[in-house]
């Protein structure tokens, strides 16, 4: 099973995207995910490399004070889901931020290699209200370990089923890597060699 | 007897009558059998109004008559039929006569025979199967939830043909005059009895088998799991670890009828009402068997997904083969399933479970709601019934604390809330505004009665104290008006100034309320239109960079926002936080849209509320502490469940507090709890209690299907929308008083055993001192004592017994 935390400012589509990628629908009539709908979980049957995985998602209230709460599904997280309103450049200016506190409240094993994706939504809004521009979004994704980076419309579901197979595909990875981890109690002993076996680089 | 020759259509009926045969006669190729001669059936027995329901939507009903035919031969068949109304309508009058006279008076062996040929499968769902080639039947008496009750066929073919639903109340036979009462289904069945053998199974007994094969009996025979055939067969065939099983049910074989019937009650500990009181007395054994297959009802429904997921489970198994087609289909497109479940791939997150326990939940209403009806009917046990029912918490407190006082009772009355003319009675007649009923008084009133819609805009700033209650009205009006001008004030700082309304902090917390109010409470009429103009700046956040994309706003919308930034500004050291929006947008609509009157009530929730809101979540914290140590004294049970689980933290229940369960409960009953919150009439902090009672009511389910931290969480989220208020808040109530008598008892022991303990220390000593060395207190004693452990009242839990709020 693959455990997932989306991240982003309030109102950039994150219960969105996760209703349109499980239900195959979306809606107007979101409310604000607030506090304990931090933990709103759905799970999904996705096949990747022709196995069977149930996804948790984990969704999360756009506003910081919340996040407090948020540090035990952090813990778990095998990917993190970074989301941005490409027409808003102050949501996609705080990625930043919200890469790095998931990596410090997550502290996960290899932070360097921990799976994020970043989805810049609402491409379904007219071209001249755009704020971010693909080139500027890829740039930044490249520059934090290319990161891969989905254009979505959780409105028009353009992309979503594509991004989110890409999210399970990392998540299963991590929780591979994560597995194998845990078999070798002293982490010290586990030589390059053998991480490189089970990372595959697809 | 001549066939009256050959139809326009296939599947269309002619009829004969005769003097005293009537008969219905089709030509048209049976697609089973291949072409064949007419055949005249007798018709033995008949039922009026019975439908297909090919969708969801009542409108799209089919009523029919299901009837028993007999075909003769060298060994007569028997058949079981459905005809719609409309292929008799075609033939007139004296078609539905053969159906309607036999229905009023089944055949006899002497009788007249009637005979009828009956259309094989085909058009609007009709059919005539012989009762050999049927393999079982799934058999739902009415519920609360299905009024007519039905019955669904399988064929041995592994076909399922349409489920037939029993309308009886416009059937004929009780139309005219007929004194059977008994349901059309168990009619059929009663008659399907001369005619074949019916075995009921033991592992499911909605589920009955027709000419059951020997393996069959066998395996529907056994009395081995009798109640608990689900967890055993979890125990046996389930990859999922021991320790995340469903919980076994704790019940014994029923001893006697007697004890069968009085389980639903006697088997409450600490529950306030039996969640899983029996379906129905016909079958009250295995509460989750029936939740699994009103789960399966529920399918046609559910989404694919749903039905995957459940299918998948290892429960699902045994039953597989008599699901019907579609639902079957589902598992086979899958095709991943069995092996899926015997790779252990049942994971830890087990959806399958929540969908176990959201239809238990479901079951366990219907069965509670028909409990409450049938106590309704039956007045003498009523009273009897509905005092255990409320005893449930108590009676566990009763067992350790032995308390000699009555049961609590809940004594409210919502069904006649205060209206203008009572509220009118709360003040003098003289005009002079004065009441003439103290506070304490008017807030009891509005506890146990509510109010009527209209008079919220009016009674709520009393409640909430945005006005005083023991002043006349010229008093009120002043401070009124004072506030109105303070609020203007308030809003003059930000409102058409634009260094402070483009400053740089202030367009973050625009951009956070806007964002937040374009998505509150939308489906309410004023929140809900759009103008003509679908541009998403508004007046409050003209410049659409500073908000990104967002669902269009209107004047109301940008109006409840002006409020919350009022509020950001007018209470800095807390700022605007997501769910606010939340509390304010019900208190705007209630005031008619009144700004100031709406700003003033919310700063009064706030006052309330704000602990919620604190950065470092303290209060939050604190409450869902209390909360926790609440569970433990009234529900140790449960407690130890969600200790296990590590769901000790309650963040299942943070949404219900934070925002005082406005995402729990539909709009109107919003408005109703709160008022009853804000009179503090029992408790500051009676919030606490409704998610005690909401905790309560989900206990068995929490207790038998949760066993995962997430899976609480998911299935609590999935409550919204679900929680009827009334019972809830009857349940709390009571819970309170509960609560209250147990810490009087407990206060009392203390006292006792302070009073004790000096006695036994006393004669200790005097042992020491004198010359019997070895004399403490005797072992009995200790243990006594022991046993008198008593649970600890924290600070917090103390805090729960001061009601009203200093003003």
């Amino acid at each position: 099973m693959g455990r997932v935390i989306i991240l982003g400012d309030s109102g950039v589509g994150k219960t969105s995207l996760m209703n349109q990628y499980v239900n195959k629908r979306f809606s107007n009539q979101y409310k604000a995910t607030i506090g304990a709908d931090l933990h709103v979980l759905l799970t999904k049957e996705v096949m990747v490399n022709d196995r069977l995985v149930t996804m948790q998602l984990w969704d999360t209230a756009g506003q910081e004070r919340f996040q407090s709460l948020g540090v035990a599904f952090y813990r778990g997280a095998d990917c993190c889901v970074l989301v941005y309103d490409v027409n808003s450049s102050k949501s996609f200016e705080t990625l930043d931020s919200w890469r790095d506190e998931f990596l410090i409240q997550a502290s996960p094993h290899d932070p360097d290699n921990f799976p994020f994706v970043v989805l810049g939504n609402k491409v379904d809004v007219e071209e001249n209200k755009r704020q971010v521009t693909q080139k500027r979004a890829m740039t930044w994704c490249q520059s934090k370990g290319n990161i891969p980076y989905f254009e979505t419309s959780a409105k028009e579901a353009i992309n979503v089923e594509q991004a989110f197979m890409e999210i399970a595909k990392n998540a299963l990875q991590q929780e591979a890597e994560v597995e194998l981890y845990a078999d070798y109690p002293d982490p010290i002993k586990i030589d390059s060699e053998s991480t490189q076996n089970y990372g595959c680089n697809c | 007897m001549t066939a009256s020759g050959p139809s326009a259509s296939p599947g269309s009926l002619s009829t004969i009558s005769t003097d005293s045969m009537v008969q219905i006669t089709r030509n048209d190729d049976d697609e089973r059998t291949g072409p064949r001669a007419p055949h005249m059936d007798q018709l033995l027995w008949s039922k009026s109004k019975v439908y297909v329901h090919p969708t969801a939507y009542a409108r799209d009903n089919i009523p029919g008559f299901v009837a028993l035919t007999k075909r003769d031969g060298l060994n007569p068949t028997y058949l079981l039929a459905w005809i719609p109304e409309t292929l008799l309508d075609e033939k007139g009058r004296d078609e539905w006569e053969k159906f309607t006279k036999v229905e009023a008076k089944p055949a006899e062996l002497d009788d007249d025979i009637v005979l009828v040929d009956l259309p094989s499968r085909g058009e609007s769902y009709a059919f005539s199967v012989p009762l050999s080639s049927v393999y079982s039947l799934i058999v739902h008496p009415p519920s609360l939830s299905s009024w007519y009750g039905s019955i669904g066929i399988n064929l041995i073919d592994g076909l399922n043909l349409s489920t037939l639903h029993f309308h009886d109340d416009e059937s004929h036979s009780l139309t005219q005059g007929q004194t059977s009462y008994s349901w059309g289904g168990e009619d059929l069945l009663q008659r399907l009895r001369q005619y074949a053998n019916l075995l009921r199974s033991s592992l499911q007994p909605t589920l009955f088998l027709v000419d059951p094969s020997r393996q069959d009996i066998e395996t529907h025979s056994t009395l081995l799991f009798n109640d608990d055939s689900v967890d055993s067969i979890l125990h046996t065939s389930s990859p999922v670890p021991p320790h995340r099983r469903p919980r076994p049910q704790s019940i014994s074989l029923p001893a006697s009828p007697d004890a069968e019937r009085t389980r639903g009650h006697s088997r409450r500990n600490s529950i306030l009402h039996q969640t899983f009181a029996p379906l129905a007395p016909a079958s009250p054994s295995s509460q989750a068997r029936s939740a699994l297959l009103a789960g399966f009802s529920n399918i046609t429904r559910a989404t694919r997904h749903a039905a995957q997921n459940i299918l998948s489970h290892p429960l699902a198994k045994p039953i597989l083969p008599h699901l019907p087609d579609p639902v079957k289909s589902l598992v086979n497109a899958n095709g991943e399933w069995s092996s899926w479940v015997e790779k252990g791939g049942v994971g830890e997150f087990e959806s399958a479970r929540i969908y176990l326990a959201r239809w238990a939940r479901i079951v366990a209403e219907e069965g509670e709601r028909s409990r409450r009806k049938e106590a309704q009917t039956i007045p003498a046990e009523s009273t009897s019934t509905e005092e255990t029912s409320d005893l449930g918490v108590f009676e566990l407190l009763r067992s350790t604390i032995s308390s000699s006082q009555p049961p609590p009772k809940a004594s409210r009355e919502p069904q006649r809330p205060v209206d203008r003319r009572a509220w009118e009675k709360f003040f003098n007649k003289d005009n002079s505004g004065r009441p003439r009923v103290s506070f304490a008084e008017f807030r009891h009133e509005v506890f146990k009665r509510g109010l009527t819609p209209g008079l919220r805009r009016t009674a709520w700033p009393f409640l909430l104290g945005v006005v005083p209650w023991d002043v006349d009205a010229e008093e009120r009006e002043r401070i009124w008006a004072e506030k109105k001008a303070e609020y203007a004030r308030l809003k003059g700082a930000w409102c058409g100034v634009p260094e402070v309304f483009n400053r740089e902090d202030i367009l973050d917390e625009r951009h956070r309320i806007d964002v937040d109010c374009r998505r509150t409470d939308r489906t309410q009429p004023l929140f809900a239109s759009v103008p003509e103009k679908r541009d998403m700046a508004s007046s409050f956040s003209p410049n659409i960079q500073d908000i990104g994309a967002q669902p269009p706003s209107n004047e109301h919308v940008d109006t409840l926002a002006g409020i919350l930034l009022t509020y950001n500004l007018y209470e800095k050291q807390l700022g605007y936080v997501q769910g606010m929006s939340d509390l304010c947008a019900p208190i705007y609509i209630e005031t008619g849209a009144d700004e100031a009157l709406t700003f003033w009530c919310f700063v009064d929730v706030m006052e309330r509320m704000k602990q919620n809101f604190l950065r470092d979540q303290s209060g939050m914290k604190k409450q869902l502490l209390t909360l926790q140590q609440l569970i433990a004294v009234m529900d140790p049970e449960i407690y130890r469940h969600l200790e296990k689980i590590d769901g000790l933290n309650l963040f299942f229940c943070f949404r219900w507090i934070l925002i005082a369960f406005k995402r729990e409960f539909a709009f109107d009953d919003v408005l109703k709890l709160w008022e009853v919150l804000w009179t503090d009439y029992y408790s500051n902090q009676f919030i606490l209690f409704v998610a005690l009672a909401l905790i309560e009511s989900h206990r068995d389910v929490i207790l038998r299907y949760l066993v995962e931290f997430d899976e609480i969480l998911k299935y609590c989220n999935e409550l919204s929308g679900t929680i009827e208020l009334d019972s809830t808040l009857a349940q709390a109530e009571v819970l309170f008083l509960s609560f209250a008598q147990l810490v009087a008892d407990i206060d009392r022991r203390t006292e006792e055993h302070k009073h004790t303990r000096v006695q036994l220390r006393r004669r200790k000593s005097t042992a020491k001192d004198g010359t019997v060395v070895n004399a403490p207190a005797t072992p009995s004693e200790v243990a006594a004592l022991d046993k008198m452990q008593l649970p600890t009242i924290s600070e917090n839990l103390r805090e729960l017994l001061k009601s009203g709020r200093d003003k």
